[in-house]
């Protein structure tokens, strides 16, 4: 077993804001080594999903850019489908505002919600919204998949 | 301050190997990196939900290896692109395998990238004093896409090149400076060599050059912060 700290080190470290935050008692590791060890092995971990992943499905190249001829279904990089899907099913000016806000909202995000509650079941309105955003998201990528 | 009073209050220089103790002194760091050697973490931030940034990063990495490798063969040319991507997925030793590595781990930084901001937004990690590493943290969501949206470009192929025409249309239909923007992305009108070109810079310059300088700030943050609270 580690070495289990009780508090944060005391000293020059007294500089981090984070010493008041964590309840009394909480108890810390050291990072070196046992964390750090365990994050190693996630690392090879997922160096073998991603080189397992391109081994059984590799990259697909298509035919070569052809400004002449329009292939039948043009959709972007997954990521971008649930903006493409919006766009498409509102007008065009309400499919850019929306998104363009709420990036807007998400960096304004910290000074939006000050209140200390942290607990996302202890502030209704900010996880509401939040979850119809992403459930918004999924349904509109998945839409965008299969149209 | 009672050095030793704790474990984890021994100065750090000590237990270091000597040369890495040497290096860090004559580089005047010995405050800094004893902060790194000596660094503890609340036991509930090593729960699973806490790893998803540390993985996107893990797959930056692979990113930035098997980027280095593509671009030894690729050429941002539209005569070129196609055939050296055919050339990289046929010829070159395992270049279908590295680029193969690096579709999937672009796939899975996007994915990964999302997940962690869900992680901090619902554990309200965003909070003060941690606002301004948010924000980095939006900054660095919108890089990874933007690497994503020039990449596509770059294989030069039927899907690269019509899913980059309707991704600038639609920035093209913009109030105002769409315009502009279309020009501005495309480098003219129409999607030419002058578009790879541009997006082949922004890909493997600008846009490397700016998403190591907000992981620094956002690494550097988060050592300054510390992992937030307990919910």
């Amino acid at each position: 077993m580690p070495d289990i700290v009780d508090r944060p080190r005391q000293g020059h470290t007294s500089r981090y804001y984070w010493e008041r935050e964590h309840s009394p008692g909480e108890k810390f590791i050291p990072y070196f080594w046992q964390e750090a060890v365990s994050q190693i092995m996630i690392m090879f971990l997922f160096l073998a999903v991603v080189g397992g992943l391109a081994l059984l499905w590799p990259a697909s190249l298509g035919e070569r850019a052809n400004a002449l001829v329009t292939p039948a279904n043009t959709k972007p990089e997954w990521y971008y489908l649930s903006l493409f899907q919006l766009l498409k099913i509102v007008p065009e000016k309400i499919g850019l505002i929306v998104p363009a806000v709420l990036v807007v909202l998400l960096i304004l995000l910290p000074f939006i919600d000050r209140s200390p509650v942290r607990n996302p079941l202890k502030k209704p309105v900010t996880t509401t919204v939040a979850l119809v955003v992403i459930v918004a998201t999924i349904v509109l990528t998945i839409w965008g998949a299969v149209s | 301050m009672t050095q030793g009073e704790v474990g984890q209050d021994a100065p750090a220089l000590g237990r270091m190997p000597g040369a890495l103790a040497w290096v860090t002194n004559r580089l005047g760091m010995e405050e800094l990196v004893e902060d790194q050697y000596n660094r503890i973490v609340p036991i509930h931030a090593t729960n699973y939900m806490y790893c998803f940034g540390g993985i996107a990063f893990i797959l930056f990495l692979i990113l930035v290896v098997t980027g280095i490798l593509l671009v030894v063969y690729y050429q941002p040319t539209p005569d070129g692109a196609y055939q050296s991507v055919v050339n990289i997925s046929t010829n070159v030793a395992f270049g279908w395998w590295v680029r193969s590595i690096h579709k999937w781990a672009a796939t899975g930084m996007v994915i990964l990238v999302f997940v962690h901001l869900l992680r901090v937004f619902f554990t309200s990690a965003y909070k003060r004093p941690r606002e301004l590493n948010w924000i980095s943290g939006v900054v660095l969501l919108i890089v990874t896409m933007a690497f994503g949206f020039t990449g596509y470009l770059l294989p030069w192929d039927q899907k690269a090149y019509w899913a980059t025409r309707v991704g600038t249309d639609i920035a093209g239909s913009t109030p105002f400076i769409g315009h502009f923007l279309l020009v501005s992305l495309r480098g003219g009108e129409n999607i030419t060599g002058a578009t790879l070109g541009r997006f082949f810079d922004l890909h493997v310059l600008v846009l490397p050059v700016v998403i190591v300088v907000f992981l620094g700030a956002h690494f550097w943050m988060i050592r300054r912060h510390g992992i937030s609270g307990r919910l």
